[in-house]
């Protein structure tokens, strides 16, 4: 009895959240709220069946690594079909042949170039504020809560997805990032030279949902999966370690 | 209107310094200071300029003396033209103690000739400068009034003959030397002059006299360069009481956008570079400006450019008036603006101009670009070249080169053919003419054209279909996912990096001779073990650009999946071989 009470309430004040949140609010149809990222087991375990639109994500990995970069362009080649993509970096050296073979159309892509380490949140925001874009991506250590809330707001204002490119080891403790992964390159498996690039993609923290862990590799613009080869068979598919810090 | 300030260096020191003691400038001449300037308390006690300092402190002990800096009254005397500005925008400073103000036409918004000069006197001595105007017709005139008749002389239109006649020559602006020759001859008035033939006063004056005579009476066109130049697209609101406030100067450039848009609608124009210049009561100006990517006239888009830098606008004592310009204006037809939401329509403008398929991002390019930098906004525009780092380059955002136009004029053969930089001879016909034509791509030299464009024939349907799988339940998508009409340009194969680093970085590399790939190298002091490699694949120099070396470049994997772009640079037989790492692969 007393559980039952209890658990309508929960159920009650998780509705009054997700209202809050907007997430699930009915001013946004539900089609357009979450964007499927085109790899079947990721899709299954995100509790959106996609990717959320209009919230903040975010993606790290070992410095100097271009995976990272390499995983958001194959995830954001999906969201350049509703519109411009802004990306922002520090330094210019994406390459616009190399977005083309992970499948993102570099005549999609506007690139805003930040001089200095504060403008980088004003753009961000900025361009989160232009709902004629699909998604606004940014390569920015260290947001703590504060800003990163300011963030989330502006994305579901618009409804433009953010996403954060952080470096493993600058980025901050918490955020409210509905989604974070954490993305480092595996051995490639051809049988001679260098393969198909291949990832090893962790999720580490959905909002509401469960973490996990794959191998994949990104071959012909769409993602396979990557654990039937011997190298990495060790590490594949298995579930995200508990602890990882800051869940 | 010439305006004449009399004692401005020491007006200057007074608004820092107010002077207990009769004040003197005094400036070095042959190892005696001699007084240059002074100020009203000095003059009534008799000194004048011209006195070597010792006499002066000889007459007043309690002088108070301070050297000449002609450098800052320059400095003062050109942030007043610019002030006065907000009279007329055509000022500029004459000498180095007076302002022309051409205010042909502008004295009616003002009521009229006295008042105007009335205003400007008034507003001047407000400020601590003590300063005698006049009007007449031609500057030279209205100069010499300012200068040697009597104060607020305003001469009516075509007397002014009749008032310079009275006048010494010398307030001709002839030198010194005239001055004292024509004294010598007994010539003591202009009106002398009228009658002496001028063959005669030009062989033994030169062309001075009657250049500056004839450019007094208007006889001879004497313009005056204002101290910017005068955009024809202003606007200005003077305030009965002064402003400061953030909010007070965001309303009243709204004011100011609202009229210029006005104004540039009724026919047919969009600002691109807008200037907001604010007049303050302390007589100096602050003013910002801000560049937009296509022509605009939608005032609250405009004022969002400026809006965010109001804070930084010193205010000091109070703006008085503020002044908006449009410096750079082009054509924009009404339809622009109308269809300027609408997706369709800016997708077939696409095709049209070749811009990239952005909606309408000219609003949040404005913002970045006003705040980062005309270039911090770019997008990729492909270059005919196989060298890696000038095959793309970065275009700004918002621009319309003649070149995009040219590509998408020549895109449908491309899109069944082949990548454009594919081909190394593309790379030596770079002009939008013809002679970069579609045949000679078809028929070209070949063998490598016909590889490319097989291998595309089998990606391009792979990819095309997976993903319009991916988002078939959205009709925006569907229409997002052709290929738009130069997509084909980017080339696929063969591999190139994600991250291309701007400069080549040298590495140390243990490689085995002579066309291996390396086994180990070095790179920002990591060693990097190598697991596999591909290549190598040669890319030779530019042989019309520079004398260089053909690169030999390799993918490599290190032991840890980590996948570059390393080349190594000459051929074998040359030595030193240099390695570089060029990029990273995701």
């Amino acid at each position: 009895m007393n559980n039952i009470s209890c658990r309508t309430e929960l159920d009650a004040l998780r509705a009054r959240l997700a209202g809050l949140e907007r997430l699930h609010s009915a001013a946004r149809p539900c089609p357009t709220a979450a964007l499927p990222c085109g790899f079947p087991p990721i899709d299954r375990t995100l509790p959106w069946r996609g990717l959320p639109r209009g919230c903040l994500h975010e993606i790290s990995g070992a410095p100097g690594d271009a995976a990272t970069a390499g995983f958001a362009a194959a995830v954001l080649s999906r969201f350049a079909a509703h519109g411009p993509i802004v990306w922002i970096t520090r330094i210019r050296e994406l390459y616009a042949p190399g977005l083309q073979s992970l499948g993102l159309a570099p005549q999609r892509l506007m690139l805003v170039h930040i001089a200095r380490a504060a403008d980088a949140l004003w753009a961000i925001e900025e361009a989160l504020r232009c709902a004629a874009l699909a998604a606004v991506i940014a390569e920015i250590d260290a947001v703590d809560m504060t800003r990163s809330r300011r963030l989330q707001l502006a994305a579901e204002t618009s409804g433009v997805t953010a996403f954060l490119l952080q470096n493993e080891t600058k980025r901050a403790g918490t955020s409210v990032a509905r989604t974070r992964w954490r993305v480092a390159a595996l051995p490639s498996a051809a049988a001679r030279g260098v393969g198909a690039p291949r990832w090893r993609v962790e999720l580490v923290r959905a909002r509401g949902g469960a973490t996990g862990g794959w191998n994949v590799e990104w071959r012909n613009g769409q993602w396979h999966a990557a654990n039937d080869v011997g190298v990495a068979a060790d590490a594949a598919d298995r579930p995200a370690r508990a602890a990882a810090p800051g869940v | 209107m010439s305006v004449w300030l009399p004692t401005l260096p020491t007006d200057r020191l007074a608004r820092r310094h107010p002077a207990s003691e009769p004040r003197v400038i005094v400036a070095d001449d042959g190892g005696v200071l001699r007084l240059t300037a002074l100020d009203a308390a000095a003059a009534r006690l008799g000194l004048a300029p011209g006195q070597t300092l010792a006499d002066a402190r000889a007459l007043v002990p309690s002088l108070d003396a301070r050297p000449a800096d002609p450098a800052a009254d320059a400095a003062c005397l050109d942030r007043l033209a610019a002030w006065c500005t907000r009279w007329t925008p055509w000022t500029a400073a004459d000498g180095a103690d007076g302002l022309w103000l051409d205010i042909t036409g502008c004295p009616h918004l003002f009521g009229g000739e006295e008042a105007l000069r009335d205003d400007v006197l008034a507003r001047l001595g407000r400020l601590g400068f003590a300063a005698r105007a006049a009007i007449a017709d031609t500057p030279g005139a209205a100069r010499a009034i300012a200068r040697f008749a009597a104060d607020r002389q305003i001469v009516p239109a075509g007397e002014s003959q009749a008032a310079l006649d009275k006048l010494p020559p010398a307030a001709l602006r002839l030198s010194a030397a005239t001055v004292a020759a024509l004294d010598g001859l007994g010539l003591r008035r202009i009106g002398d002059l009228h009658d002496l033939p001028r063959a005669g006063l030009a062989v033994r004056f030169g062309d001075e006299i009657t250049r500056r005579l004839d450019q007094a009476l208007g006889r001879l066109a004497e313009p005056i360069s204002p101290r910017r130049p005068v955009a024809p697209w202003r606007t200005l609101l003077a305030f009965a009481e002064p402003i400061a406030t953030p909010e007070d100067i965001a309303r009243v450039t709204r004011h100011l956008l609202i009229d210029l848009c006005a104004r540039l609608a009724a026919v047919d124009l969009g600002a691109r570079r807008l200037d907001l210049v604010f007049y303050k009561a302390d007589g100096g100006i602050a003013a910002l400006a801000a560049g937009m990517s296509r022509p605009t006239r939608v005032p609250d888009r405009l004022l969002r450019l400026f809006a965010e830098r109001f804070e930084t606008v010193d205010p000091g004592f109070g703006i008085e008036a503020a002044a908006l310009e449009a410096t750079l204006v082009e054509a924009l037809l009404p339809a622009q603006l109308a269809f300027a939401s609408r997706m369709d329509v800016a997708a077939a403008q696409t095709t049209l101009t070749g811009e990239p398929d952005f909606p309408d991002l000219a609003p949040l390019i404005d913002r970045l670009a006003n705040r980062l930098g005309p270039h911090a906004v770019s997008h990729f525009e492909l270059q005919e070249s196989h060298l890696p780092e000038r095959a793309v380059r970065h275009v700004r955002a918002g621009s319309t080169p003649d070149n995009r136009i040219w590509r998408v004029r020549f895109s449908s053969p491309f899109e069944t053919h082949a990548p454009i930089d594919a081909v190394g001879v593309d790379s030596l016909s770079r002009g939008p003419g013809d002679a970069f034509g579609v045949t000679s791509l078809r028929d070209g030299p070949t063998g490598l054209l016909r590889m490319r464009s097989a291998s595309r024939r089998t990606h391009a349907p792979q990819s095309e279909e997976a993903a319009s799988a991916a988002v078939s339940n959205h009709e925006a998508a569907d229409r997002a996912a052709r290929p738009p009409p130069y997509a084909a340009g980017w080339s696929e194969a063969p591999p190139r990096p994600l991250r291309l680093l701007g400069r080549p970085e040298p590495i140390e590399v243990i490689a085995p001779v002579p066309d291996d790939p390396p086994i180990l190298f070095r790179w920002r002091r990591v060693p990097h073990r190598i697991a596999r490699a591909d290549g190598p694949e040669r890319i030779a120099p530019e042989w019309w650009r520079q004398r260089a070396l053909p690169r030999d470049y390799y993918r490599i994997e290190d032991a840890e999946g980590r996948r570059f772009w390393v080349f190594r640079e000459g051929l074998y037989q040359a030595s030193p071989l240099r390695w570089f790492l060029h990029g990273l692969f995701a």
